[in-house]
């Protein structure tokens, strides 16, 4: 069952004053129903002292967000001969290790089995994904980048005094354009092997994409070199050609733009590739953006103008995009 | 599990309102008919006594809106409902401002009339203040004779509100946090009039605001709900909550719906994961009931049996295609 967001003590406390639980039953299903963990001493008392006592209350630490990108903490207990090598090293005397008779250190041959070491206490370590853009932003900066400007904000009266003062008929109410994903958003993957060592963020932002725009409105498709070659959709290598999504919708590829690739090898796209992908999502209306993981000096520059080149690492922010996009528009 | 219940479906206060043509199945408008777990109920009153809006998590047909309107019922409060949209703008649950009136009017000599006669309250606006909401409304219709506000909207034996948002995941992203201060704080200002519209915490509405986990709500607007996830609902009670005379029926659908689900061919309609919602349950009991149709003439392989399936339960698994 998925966790209730942690509220805050006064929520807690008008709660429990109001309904007046009379069991530990009904306080803790109360307390669960807040997202509020208490501490051990707390849920050993009485549930009649609640209103007297106040409670040590610490609400969960992580949020979903950060739970999503980070594994649990995990610990390595060192053995016991290693903490004694390092107490060991602090001497006033380097001594050398003992050699073999192959001039190689004797722990060269019988190395540690890491099997017989690691205890059931001690785990793998899993490092966090540290993600490309900066994780609390991340979310903006998808919202602000995947919208389209549709004439739903309020109305525009400097256009309307302009229609009028002109004396011309005023046929329909113009409004302020208002950034909405409402049109969708279509996620190309390139899955080329120099983007590997960002497969992981590629996944990532896929995700959060999804929860942003809603699946409903996002379709996901893998390619590799360049979408024009060919896109994969789904699991199972159905692979087709490529065809653009209906007018307005956001089209995303989270690519390198043949940056980084030998020339010699297959599935690098040149520039006239990407001219050529940026006319055809043109021509059905959509717009396009692409995240990039290198700094701007290495984008192709004809490519800076046909399509909203997003710097993807922590240098990005809103108003990045936004002047980026401003340029572009 | 013993606590003082705001809210109780055993012991009703039932709403003065009786609504015009009701049909008491399912998702259809439903005030009078709801089969409610210890969990519900306890979270209703916690959203109650909390004062914050619940949030009601849970699969498309599983009487998330039917439970708004019963607890209005059930508590006789007054209730408004808000299907939200992809258009759907957060002002528009607070006020309107009926602009194209207005330009209208600065047309015609001396028709211009104060800004105030061109707003419209929304409905979090009259759950929160329904006086102001009706003097406003009465005031914006002054000049219009052609359109009528709706009565029942304003019911004075109503002291509080019961608000349905419907399908909030519906909406662009920002919406939630739009709504934040107006939920959070029980206030708003009328931009164009300066007007403030607030509500005191005793006579808070009760807000429910539905999702289908399509879309991701911000933390900052999960952190101000009470969380509701409903769970598998039981079928068996559903229909004789619904349909007590007809329990044969109800047993017989029932049980064929639950080996529907582990049929081989519908592996065709490239079904994920698939289990009849009550909506669902209740359409098909309600169908064999008008069709007249008998439980004993119901069997996997009857003809009408495939027939209710394929217009009724299958249909589910082709939204899921692709």
């Amino acid at each position: 069952m998925r966790k209730s967001h942690p509220h805050s003590l006064a929520d807690l406390i008008m709660a429990l004053s109001k309904l007046s639980p009379s069991d530990e039953e009904a306080t803790n299903a109360i307390l669960e129903i807040l997202g509020i963990r208490l501490e051990p001493e707390f849920t050993k008392m009485k549930f009649n002292q609640c209103h007297e006592a106040t409670p040590d209350l610490s609400p969960y630490e992580d949020n979903e967000d950060k739970e999503s990108i980070q594994t649990k903490p995990t610990f390595i207990t060192p053995p016991e001969e290693s903490k004694k090598s390092t107490e060991a090293a602090v001497t006033s005397e380097l001594i050398p290790l003992e050699k073999s008779h192959d001039g190689l250190p004797t722990w060269f041959h019988h190395p540690l089995s890491l099997e017989n070491k690691a205890g059931s206490s001690c785990l793998i370590a899993s490092y966090p994904l540290q993600t490309l853009f900066v994780p609390n932003w991340t979310r903006a900066l998808l919202i602000s980048a995947l919208s389209n400007y549709d004439s739903i904000g309020p109305i525009n009266m400097d256009e309307i005094i302009k229609i009028i003062s002109e004396n011309k008929p005023l046929t329909e109410i113009p409004r302020i354009p208002w950034p909405t994903m409402v049109h969708g958003v279509q996620v190309l993957i390139d899955e080329s092997e120099s983007l590997e060592p960002f497969h992981k963020d590629q996944v990532y932002l896929k995700n959060i994409v999804l929860k942003v725009a809603g699946s409903d409105r996002t379709e996901i498709m893998g390619f590799i070199g360049c979408p024009l070659w060919g896109v994969q959709h789904g699991k199972f290598n159905d692979w087709s050609d490529y065809h653009p999504p209906s007018s307005r919708t956001t089209v995303l590829i989270m690519t390198d733009l043949g940056i980084l690739r030998n020339p010699d090898i297959i599935d690098r796209a040149g520039v006239r590739d990407w001219l050529h992908f940026a006319a055809i999502v043109r021509d059905a209306g959509c717009s396009l953006v692409a995240f990039v993981p290198y700094p701007s000096e290495r984008w192709p520059k004809p490519l800076k103008d046909v399509m909203k080149i997003v710097q993807w690492d922590r240098t990005t922010s809103i108003s990045t995009i936004q002047q980026i996009f401003k340029k572009v528009l | 599990m013993n606590y003082k219940k705001i809210f109780d479906p055993g012991n009703p206060i039932l709403s003065t309102e009786i609504p015009p043509d009701i049909k008491n199945l399912g998702d259809r408008c439903s005030k009078s008919v709801y089969v409610y777990d210890e969990n519900i109920i306890l979270a209703v009153n916690v959203a109650i006594a909390a004062g914050r809006p619940l949030l009601v998590r849970g699969p498309s047909g599983w009487g998330k809106s039917s439970l708004a309107r019963n607890v209005a019922y059930t508590l006789g409060w007054q209730y408004y409902e808000q299907v939200i949209s992809s258009r759907t703008q957060a002002r528009d649950l607070l006020w309107e401002v009926d602009i194209i009136r207005r330009l209208q009017d600065a047309q015609i000599k001396d028709q211009l009339k104060d800004f105030t006669h061109y707003i419209k309250p929304g409905i979090l606006w009259k759950a929160f203040d329904p006086e102001s909401a009706l003097n406003q409304e009465r005031k914006a219709l002054s000049s219009e004779s052609s359109s009528q506000f709706k009565e029942q909207d304003y019911d004075n034996s109503c002291s509080r509100a019961v608000v349905l948002l419907d399908e909030i995941d519906k909406a662009d992203p920002d919406f939630p946090n739009n709504l934040l201060v107006p939920l959070g704080s029980l206030y708003f200002t009328v931009e164009e009039t300066g007007t403030k519209v607030e509500c005191d915490s005793e006579n808070s509405p009760l807000v429910f605001i539905t999702t289908n986990d399509e879309r991701e709500l911000p933390t900052a607007f999960l952190r101000r709900c009470v969380e509701l996830r409903l769970s598998k609902p039981k079928l068996l009670e559903i229909g004789k909550a619904h349909f007590d005379k007809n329990m044969d029926l109800v047993e017989k659908v029932a049980s064929l719906l639950e080996t529907t689900k582990n049929e081989q061919n519908m592996e065709q309609y490239s079904i994920r994961s698939y289990s009849p919602s009550p909506a669902e349950f209740i359409d098909t009991v309600n169908a064999c009931i008008k069709l007249d149709i008998k439980p004993e003439s119901i069997n996997p392989e009857s003809d009408i049996w495939k027939i209710l399936k394929k217009t009724i339960v299958w249909k589910h698994g082709r939204k899921e295609r692709g």
